[in-house]
């Protein structure tokens, strides 16, 4: 990180130079600027009364402009060209995604779910506690997770930063605060670089802070948004910035680790055991391998539990399997979620996550899981809209190409004056 | 005295829509859900107000409504104000076209992901003083009917004004704007297989020191572009070479390798640096371009 700061001021120097040559050219007499074209909005009236924009679609064609590479330039497309192209494309990526159903998702559509980590990594602006800010200042925070869930300890560490790598730094102190009710309970938290409470080496000015929020009175029975602001000084100038993370301190319902499966309808059914302790709305997620460690589905169960021991069902689906060439026996992996309460604040009380193996399914002989797609009401509905929709931008487009009415074309949209 | 004639006119303006609203049958219908709201404007459930964004005489796309949500309070607690809009006029034969400012990206990222598979009333468009509509025939769908939604300036990765503290003191909202807390809220991929297009302005300066990579004043391309993960980053126009990567127009995420959240596209990058967050009262700044787009394929 340090080399990449210090090369970047090499760089600065550099393109500075080039901008005072750039801003020689640019101004040198006789060089126009150049001239922005029209609003979207059309200017005031003489009236004096707001303008009006009547002129949202305009019947003459915008000027043909040749193409940077010197190319026969593309004739400008017609609103309902434009709309046709809008409508086939929101069917087909429609009627792609949904051969598989919500609960069911190729996981290559969580790119940021793959596993139950949430690990947090964030590069700040220095702002003073006065409020000005220290451009040349940085400060690099990390955290362990986003969400801290019953006993989980909280690591953080925070650097200082400049164009010449990690600056001498203090941290003067720190301090959690419950969200919104800020600074009515605090407890202070000790940021250390001595090696030790989870400091990886002493003296590299990465300063380290160990947080159980279990272990502190302030966080009893507490759910929901925590804060803790640091106070650090570096360069000469002291700065206040904040971690931020989700506390559940009692946790909702557990995964007992039972699990049972079943083909039901081409599709795998894997029944999880909770033992819930708060009836209520749950959201859960399920990660599922193949055989062969490939990362495969992120299946969800999406519905009220009520209170005692009871099983979540989560599909791997059918079509899914054989589309990606899913080998079995399917490993079974990272479960999390949270009882959701609607309307409310915090809208959630967090599972402790289960990170890692769970389960590995039965092996079964090929064929055993559907090829077919998803179908429900909902595709169906959205599929007919869609379809009617590209129908008739179809029709509009052959109109316009007929004559049979006016080609018109978009606004104009650049930038306000 | 301004504010009685501005409730007065308020009123007024309620009163009309409800006089003359019944809009029911096969319609398609814009709805415009904005942003952070501090100055109050937009009468909640009243959607026929458009003080958000501008003059309601503007074009913005086939049968306009603009949601009013309050723009202060946490997502969760005011999100109700969202889903009656979506029943109002997204339900029964009835379609929307989404636009949605800055908060109003996270609106209905998490309308979408939390509710999206719910069962929904369908209802008649005619909504009361509360902006709930009637029911038509006491029958329910799942989730509603939307063909896709253009975001401006979205935050529905967070902003680093809200990570630095510099809107602590004003509302509720700002603790949900925190980027990981922002990012934690939902799942950003799952949006009921809708596509959101993304329009990111890059004209800001005010904050270039607390805001990384280019920034429309308030929000950062890692939020305008959708760019996934459980913080921001520095991402910028082509040719910038102080950002962790360029961030692609399309679905193609960054050069430095981080995707976006699925179904999103960029649809507009500002390489001229020439559009900020702010409505300016009169469809301004990023607002401006998803308005032009509105009125282009919303019909």
């Amino acid at each position: 990180m340090a080399e990449q700061v210090g090369a970047r001021r090499t760089i600065w120097i550099g393109v500075a130079a080039l901008a005072i040559v750039a801003l020689v050219l640019l101004l040198w007499p006789g060089r126009e600027p150049s001239k922005p074209t029209s609003p979207v909005v059309g200017s005031a009236s003489t009236s004096g009364a707001p303008a009006v924009a009547t002129a949202d679609k305009v019947v003459a064609p915008t000027p043909f402009t040749a193409a940077p590479d010197g190319s026969a330039p593309e004739p400008p497309k017609t609103i309902w060209q434009l709309r046709l192209n809008r409508a086939q494309q929101t069917l087909d990526k429609y009627l792609e995604s949904t051969r598989y159903p919500p609960h069911s998702r190729p996981i290559s559509e969580m790119p940021d779910l793959q596993t139950t980590e949430r690990r947090v990594e964030k590069q700040l602006g220095f702002r003073k506690k006065n409020g000005t800010k220290r451009g040349d200042l940085r400060l690099n925070l990390t955290q362990s997770s986003q969400r801290i869930i019953a006993d989980e300890t909280l690591r953080m560490t925070i650097a200082c930063v400049s164009g010449k790598g990690i600056e001498p730094s203090t941290v003067l102190s720190a301090r959690s605060e419950e969200l919104p009710s800020r600074g009515q309970t605090q407890t202070p938290i000790a940021f250390v670089d001595d090696g030790s409470h989870g400091d990886e080496k002493a003296g590299d000015q990465v300063w380290t802070a160990l947080f159980q929020p279990a272990t502190s009175a302030q966080f009893n029975g507490y759910n929901g948004d925590v804060q803790v602001p640091v106070e650090i000084r570096c360069s000469g100038d002291e700065a206040l910035t904040y971690f931020n993370f989700f506390y559940t301190a009692n946790v909702p319902a557990r995964f007992t680790g039972k699990v049972r499966e079943a083909v039901e309808k081409g599709s795998l059914a894997l029944y999880l055991e909770l033992e819930v302790k708060k009836a209520g709305w749950y959201k859960l997620d399920l990660r599922v391998d193949d055989a062969n460690d490939t990362r495969l589905a992120f299946t969800s169960f999406d519905a009220e539990l009520p209170v005692g021991l009871h099983e979540a069902r989560f599909v791997l689906f059918g079509k899914l399997i054989v589309d990606y060439a899913a080998q079995p026996p399917f490993k079974l992996r990272d479960l999390d979620g949270y009882r959701f309460v609607a309307d409310t604040s915090p809208d959630r009380e967090y599972l402790k996550p289960t990170a890692g193996p769970i389960y590995t399914t039965k092996t079964y002989p090929a064929g055993t899981f559907s090829d077919a797609e998803w179908t429900s009401e909902e595709k169906d509905r959205n599929v007919a809209e869609f379809t009617k929709d590209v129908k008739e931008a179809k029709e509009k487009v052959a109109d316009e190409q007929s004559g049979k009415i006016p080609k018109e074309y978009p606004p104009s949209s650049a930038p306000p004056k | 005295m301004k504010r009685v004639l501005a409730a007065a006119l308020s009123t007024l303006a309620a009163a009309s829509v409800f006089a003359f609203a019944p809009e029911a049958g096969a319609t398609n219908y814009s709805l415009w859900i904005h942003g952070r709201n501090t100055s109050g404007l937009g009468a909640q459930g009243n959607y026929a107000d458009f003080a958000y964004w501008g003059p309601s005489s503007y074009s913005a796309g086939v049968n306009k409504k603009s949601v009013n949500w309050g723009g202060v309070d946490r997502i969760s607690p005011s999100n109700y104000r969202v889903r009656d809009a979506l029943d109002c006029f997204c339900t029964g034969s009835n379609w929307c076209y989404i636009a949605a400012h800055s908060a109003g990206d996270a609106q209905i990222g998490y309308t979408l992901a939390m509710y999206g598979g719910s069962s929904r009333y369908k209802k008649n468009a005619v909504a009361n003083s509360s902006g709930v509509c009637g029911n038509v025939d006491g029958t329910t769908q799942v989730g509603w009917n939307i063909k896709w939604i253009d975001v401006a300036a979205g935050a529905g990765g967070g902003s680093e004004l809200a990570d630095a503290g510099e809107w602590f003191v004003s509302d509720n909202l700002t603790a949900d704007l925190v980027t990981t807390t922002t990012r934690a809220l939902y799942n950003h991929n799952t949006t009921r297989s809708k596509w959101l297009y993304r329009f990111a302005g890059a004209s800001g300066t005010l904050y270039s020191g607390l805001l990384p990579g280019q920034d429309d004043e308030v929000v950062s391309y890692h939020a305008a572009g959708g760019v996934s993960g459980t913080s921001g980053g520095s991402f910028c126009n082509p040719g910038d070479w102080f950002c962790d990567g360029d961030l692609y127009t399309g679905s193609n995420g960054t050069s430095s390798g981080r995707p976006l959240w699925s179904y999103q596209t960029v649809d507009f990058r500002d390489d001229g640096e020439s559009y900020n967050h702010y409505t300016n009262g009169s469809w301004g700044g990023i607002v401006g371009k998803v308005r032009a787009d509105m009125v282009t394929y919303a019909y």
